[in-house]
């Protein structure tokens, strides 16, 4: 399709007076209020706010996308090309969905149909909107792929979504997103769910690409990071409405508002306080350890860690960083004895503990405790607060009577920074801020020495992972807790972590102090990871 | 008090959500109605179950005039259908039957030592008939069995269910909890009663149990072979709940803790399956009500005096009898209305069981 020459002045899509409604049980609930913005041509809007805030419920509504609990309010307009968008009108939306606006999701594991082979799947979008015959169709598929750049374009049009990496999934919905040549890409979260560097490399060729053909973009995120890289306006949003906008440098550098201001310093920066752990005793020492998950039926043994060292001093926190399947959980459960250990040794405050049974583990458990990645399934939904951070009391038979474990259980509350009038309720009624801080509060109410936490923060809010992270830097001193902490993210682990490890395939490439390990990486490794993470583009 | 709150809280979700499927809420309400119908059967009935009068009386008419409620049984003409030679019966010659509340009868059992000599609504004169749903092969009243038989049918299947549920429970959780050996022939044993072919078992125990055997042996026996051919499905279901539920973050988090598989059974998984639980309870009632009243049509049904639905249709295998009295049908009215009501109450528990 050949678009109208925008006029002077006229922007390429302009959204008026957004506001959408959800009908719940008992009401109705506004996730958006009147929402106004526009885009131009081969730029770049990047729609910002915490989960809840309602940005992706704007992107949708500009596709007309909605579903049919949600109320697109009267006044409502998107305007594209100087034209009113049927947004209402499922049928006529069709027509311009994948053809005019095209959208990338967060998640490229289920938006792909793994019953397809990729070929057939970029067909079917090129078709859809346009009678093509199917040779010319998967010319244009192979030339997309390759626009993409997908290794092998060729043999990629026969294989199938499962054979594909997340990023190269990615790769093939942003191919699938481009086959009618949009004028405007909608990218909501479209990075999330990859790996740091793999996130830099697709926001790379989304700018590439958005350079090539003159691409409208509206990104959505969360992660300023690439907002300050890629965006070329900001707009912020919170609890439906847009609190600010502008150009990025500017919004992010001198922001007007309070909410941009706390989002902005909600980033994790800078390093962690150094302790004094001189002479002190290691609480965790483990010294090549190894871990092979046997194989099933024919396929063969599966080496999650290899030769790995690991050492934990009181009062000091130790970060792992390494991507997805690095090994890094596989290893804080089997040094914690949640999972098993094939060879090496591990001693916890001079016991080694790599044979020991769950029973004779039982002892040691208060000692070390966990906090686990999931804050939705890592906590029983049919026990109220009270019962779930009381259990390790119970279990352990700390304090003699009920009264004194309630105590306990509302100093830990306390600790975790969490009010006490909750310990009748139901982790249902939390959010996973909140839930994540009942994690915490369960573990630290043993008073153990060792926290394992696993990527405590990963699925939560930039400002609720700053005070969480907050929470936990209070607690290692005031409880001289020693921290085993796993996380993706080097700029979290950077503000709480003394010491980092760094993962690979099983294996550790480097560790040693935060600083030495960030600013002088040894290896390619490290360089890469640690460029992905903190690199400012153009900058 | 702590423990009070829990399920309160717990149930008033529950509640909540259940209450917006009126299906549901029709189903729940029916049930009242059978709970009561189980207490009070033989005094809301009519008609002593076991009186004999005449045979395959057709329904009476009920109707209302200045005195009250009346009925009117269809009397014979004198003449015969020139086809079947069946007396040909009418209600033009027939006289009004009174009925009153609180009619008098016979004194009869209610329950355990309760003894009444009067019913809700019947005839206003000892000795008078009123058959709502006509009278079987005996002449008894169908409508006042099918009441009185509510209890025996509903009670039978309440024990089959509770008892596969128990042991499908346990041997489920036991199964997706231990793993291993255990959990590999227990699965085979689950294997093997799946794949039991029932309905030949059914019929040669219909034939080998000797017709002296007691009523409550019989009973007995009945339950027995229908509890250990039903378990095996809802352990299976356990099992694959068990598996997923022992994988989750907060039983890896009581391990971590310390816990002993006890109390992360009693504490973790047993809480959450529950719901399941209560669930497949629900719908399998109905299951077994449906299967009892089959197997009395096959002859596989408890012997008089008890009486139950699947007793009372046995008497329609004479399928000669059907053609010229259908109402003798009328006792699949009672299982049709209580399985719809458990699958209706299941289906809407089902909904709402997970508010989380």
């Amino acid at each position: 399709m050949t678009p109208s020459i925008p006029t002077e002045g006229q922007h390429l899509l302009e959204a008026c007076d957004i506001a959408v409604a959800f009908s719940i049980e008992g009401g109705t609930v506004e996730a958006v209020r009147g929402v106004n913005f526009h885009i131009d041509r081969g730029e770049t809007l990047a729609l910002v706010g915490e989960s809840g805030s309602g940005k992706s419920v704007t992107a949708r509504a500009l596709m007309g996308l909605l579903g049919r609990k949600a109320r697109l309010a009267p006044q409502a307009r998107v305007i594209l090309n100087g034209q009113d968008l049927p947004v209402r009108d499922d049928r006529r939306m069709r027509g311009v969905r994948g053809r005019t606006i095209a959208m990338v999701f967060q998640e490229p594991m289920s938006s792909l149909n793994p019953m397809h082979s990729i070929g057939a799947q970029i067909v079917e979008a090129i078709q859809a909107h346009a009678r093509t015959p199917r040779r010319e169709a998967l010319a244009r598929a192979h030339e997309l792929l390759a626009e993409v750049r997908l290794p092998n374009p060729e043999a990629l049009l026969d294989r199938y979504p499962h054979e594909l990496s997340g990023g190269q999934r990615q790769r093939v919905m942003i191919a699938m997103a481009l086959s009618n040549r949009p004028a405007l890409l909608i990218a909501d979260e479209p990075t999330t769910a990859l790996d740091v560097r793999v996130q830099a490399e697709i926001l790379e060729l989304i700018k590439d690409l958005q350079k090539r053909y003159d691409l409208a973009v509206l990104l959505i995120t969360h992660d300023l990071t690439v907002v300050r890289s890629y965006a070329d306006r900001i707009a912020v949003m919170r609890q439906g409405l847009i609190v600010e906008t502008g150009p990025t440098a500017a919004v992010l550098d001198a922001p007007t508002h309070p909410y941009t201001l706390q989002l902005r310093d909600a980033e994790p920066s800078g390093y962690a306080e150094a302790v004094d752990v001189e002479g002190q005793a290691a609480i965790l020492e483990a010294r090549g350890v190894r871990i092979v998950y046997p194989g099933r039926g024919k396929s063969p043994p599966f080496v999650a860690v290899e030769e790995a060292h690991v050492t934990v001093r009181r009062g000091e926190a130790v970060g792992i960083v390494g991507e997805s399947g690095s090994g890094k959980t596989s290893l804080a459960l089997a040094l914690t004895r949640l999972a098993p250990i094939t060879a090496g040794e591990v001693s916890f405050d001079g016991t080694r503990i790599e044979a020991l049974t769950r029973r004779e583990m039982r002892p040691l458990r208060t000692r070390m405790q966990i906090v686990l990645q999931d804050p939705f399934s890592s906590l029983n939904p049919r026990l109220s607060v009270q019962a779930l951070i009381a259990e390790g009391l119970i279990v352990n038979g700390i304090g003699r009577t009920a009264s004194e474990r309630l105590d306990k259980v509302r100093q830990a509350l306390s600790d975790a920074g969490m009010r006490q009038d909750i310990l009748h309720r139901f982790p249902h009624e939390f959010s996973g801020g909140q839930r994540q801080r009942l994690s915490i509060a369960r573990a630290i109410a043993v008073e153990p020495e060792l926290l394992v936490l696993d990527e405590p923060t990963s699925a939560l809010d930039l400002s609720v992972q700053a005070k969480i992270l907050e929470t936990l830097k209070d607690l290692q001193k005031r409880r001289s807790l020693g921290y085993l902490f796993i996380s993706h993210d080097l700029r979290v682990v950077r503000s709480l972590c003394q010491r980092i490890i760094v993962m690979r395939d099983g294996a550790i490439v480097e560790s040693g102090p935060t600083r030495q390990v960030l600013e002088n990486p040894q290896s390619d490794y490290t360089a890469r990871l640690v460029k992905a993470a903190f690199q400012v583009r153009g900058a | 008090m702590k423990h009070g709150e829990k399920t309160e809280t717990y149930g008033r979700l529950v509640w909540r959500r259940f209450r917006r499927s009126w299906l549901g809420m029709a189903g729940f309400a029916v049930l009242i109605g059978l709970a009561i119908v189980v207490l009070l059967g033989p005094f809301l009935a009519p008609m002593n179950p076991d009186a004999r009068l005449t045979s395959y009386q057709p329904p009476s008419r009920i109707g209302f005039d200045a005195q009250g409620l009346f009925a009117l049984n269809a009397m014979p003409t004198g003449q015969d259908d020139p086809v079947t030679l069946q007396p040909l019966l009418s209600i033009s010659n027939a006289a009004k039957v009174r009925l009153t509340i609180l009619a008098p009868a016979e004194p009869y059992r209610l329950l355990g030592p309760v003894v009444l000599n009067r019913r809700l609504i019947g005839p206003a004169h000892l000795g008078e008939r009123v058959h709502l749903m006509g009278a079987d092969r005996f002449g008894r009243d169908i409508f006042s069995r099918g009441l009185v038989a509510t209890r025996v049918s509903l009670l039978l299947a309440l024990t089959v269910v509770s008892l596969t549920t128990v042991v499908g429970l346990l041997v489920g959780a036991t199964a997706g909890y231990m793993g291993g050996a255990v959990d590999r022939w227990l699965q085979r044993l689950v294997d093997v009663l799946l794949a039991f072919p029932q309905l030949p078992l059914y019929l040669t125990l219909g034939a080998l149990i000797p017709v002296t055997v007691s009523s409550g042996l019989f009973v007995t026996i009945l339950i027995a072979t229908l509890s250990v051919l039903g378990w095996a499905g809802l352990s299976r279901e356990i099992r694959g709940k068990t598996l997923m539920l022992a994988r989750m973050d907060y039983v890896r988090a009581a391990i971590a803790m310390g816990a002993d598989d006890r109390r992360i059974i009693l504490h973790h998984i047993a809480p959450n399956l529950m719901s399941h639980v209560l669930v497949s309870f629900t719908l399998s009632l109905p299951t077994i009500v449906l299967l009892e009243s089959f197997l009395g049509f096959l002859g596989l049904a408890v012997k008089p005096p008890m009486i139950s639905w699947g007793l009372m249709l046995q008497d329609v295998s004479g399928y000669s009898a059907i053609g010229s009295y259908p109402f003798i049908l009328s006792p699949v009215i009672f299982v049709f209305v209580t399985v719809f009501a458990f699958n209706a109450v299941g289906d809407a528990l089902r909904d709402a069981v997970d508010p989380y």
